[in-house]
């Protein structure tokens, strides 16, 4: 049996038979772990508390063929912030499936690690998890190679020129002239959300300069959450154009995203 | 490469669906029925027919019952000011063999789970906010939800949309199982106890 030690958030839990969990870990050595508590439904189980979704623990874990096992567990946090705030909850329970969703099985990312670390520790201390949930999205999108231009026109190239565009399907930001081009031998125009791309329709939505702005800012603040709050149309704009930038890179909706969506419409409010 | 007779390996399949059951376990089971005999095979049969045809769920609390409303929601000696909300039937068994409580109970059929897709109006939240509607004889709404994030969760929400009316929300008392020993308990568990410490009088 050959041991290990890393530290590790608990991103997610399945149970396994009667008495068993499976965890999913983001690790800073290993990046995706996968991982049994054994007797962790157990009333009794030591293992169980320390292991429920959002822990922040060092983890011993032994190695096994398909599925590592976990020995023992030292707490650094459980998140109490954000287990006590509905909210965040539904939050952080996006975030840890986005996470999860790009980073490596077994394969060490040491910047990702610290950066969810600071983004579950963020959603924690901040009253408006919004801006946590944007931050991350394109920080995690950004250090995955897979985050669309916001400052150029993903078709000519040129300066973003108002009425302007956002379509994660043709590469990001769309010019106005682009967007609005009719005859143009590669596009027709955005018409009622739909840009035509050659042979290919795609979906685009208008977006104000404030959201461009807003999604520049996200984009490079780097490790930083930044201290900025959006609300109208420029927070329904970011979130829209955020999706589309999700669905894009996943290939997929997210299961979370439904609910962490109604949550995030309106500015958080005790 | 069949090993077993089809209708035995359709019966295998089935039995595998069942939750706990796994591969070895559905083989024992209908080589055991097989086995068994044609009398014991009816009286499932008959069992399962009859549990399909007499069980369903209370109109008013959720349980599975085989009179609507089921016994407890028409049981004139329990008390009607309480409703204990539990995540599923067998949390109603539970609370009725520990004794003690006289309550009524609202089953939600499942906890708010982000990750499963699983929000608000996929449980039962409609139904209990009816019954907490002008005129209700309700005076406090026990959350009895399971001690993990999806029960807290989902105690949470149900918190807040509470709040506004005239209803007292409590929560069960979370924090160490007795007849454990307290250096033995999780650092998570213990300071949940702390939180929750009571006076002793
Ligand atoms: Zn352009
Ligand atoms: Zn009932």
């Amino acid at each position: 049996m050959s041991l290990y030690q890393t530290e590790g958030i608990v991103l997610s839990q399945t149970p396994l038979g009667e008495n068993d969990k499976i965890i999913t870990l983001l690790s800073p050595e290993e990046g995706l772990v996968r991982a049994v508590v054994k007797g962790a439904r157990k009333p009794k189980s030591r293992l169980s508390a320390v292991t429920q979704p959002f822990t922040r623990a060092s983890f011993q874990l032994s190695r096994g063929k398909s599925l590592d096992r976990v020995i023992q567990v030292s707490l650094k946090t459980s998140h109490p912030g954000i287990l006590s705030d509905y909210a965040k909850v539904v939050c952080a329970s996006y975030v840890s499936e986005l996470v999860a969703e790009l980073s490596p099985e077994k394969q060490q990312n040491r910047e990702q690690f610290w950066f969810f670390s600071s983004v579950l520790d963020h959603l924690e201390q901040r009253e408006d998890p919004w801006v946590v949930v944007k931050w991350t999205e394109v920080g995690l999108l950004l250090r995955a190679g897979l985050l669309p231009s916001f400052d150029e026109c993903a078709l000519c190239g040129g300066e973003i020129v108002q009425p302007a565009y956002f379509s994660a399907e043709a590469g990001g930001a769309v010019c106005g002239k682009c967007g609005q081009a009719k005859d143009a031998a590669d596009w027709a125009g955005v018409q009622a959300g739909n840009l035509a791309l050659g042979e290919q329709t795609v979906r685009a939505i208008p977006v104000s300069p404030g959201t461009l702005k807003t999604l520049e800012i996200l984009r490079d603040s780097g490790n930083q959450c930044p201290n900025l709050t959006a609300k109208g149309q420029v927070r329904q704009e970011v979130n829209d154009v955020l999706q589309q930038c999700v669905d894009h890179a996943l290939g997929k909706r997210l299961k979370s995203s439904l609910l962490v969506g109604s949550i995030l419409v309106s500015p958080h409010r005790e | 490469m069949p090993v077993f007779p089809d209708a035995i390996q359709s019966l295998v399949d089935e039995l595998r669906k069942l939750p706990g059951i796994g591969p070895k376990s559905a083989q024992r089971l209908a080589f055991h029925l097989i086995v068994a005999g044609k009398p014991a095979i009816n009286k499932l049969i008959s069992s399962l027919e009859e549990a399909r045809d007499r069980v369903g769920y209370c109109s008013v609390c959720g349980n599975l019952t085989e009179s609507d409303p089921c016994p407890i929601c028409q049981d004139s000696k329990r008390d009607r000011t309480l409703i204990c909300v539990v995540g599923y039937p067998k949390d109603v068994l539970a609370i009725e063999r520990a004794g003690g409580y006289r309550g009524l109970y609202h089953v939600l059929h499942g906890y708010i789970e982000p990750l499963k897709g699983v929000g608000p109006e996929d449980l039962r939240t409609k139904e209990l906010l009816a019954r907490l509607g002008p005129g209700s004889p309700v005076k406090e709404v026990i959350l009895a939800t399971n001690p993990d994030v999806d029960g807290e969760t989902t105690a949470l929400y149900l918190a807040k949309v509470l709040k506004p009316l005239e209803v007292r929300v409590t929560r069960l008392a979370r924090g160490l199982p007795f007849g454990a020993d307290l250096d033995y308990a999780d650092e998570v568990t213990l300071a949940r106890s702390l939180e929750g410490r009571r006076e002793v009088t």
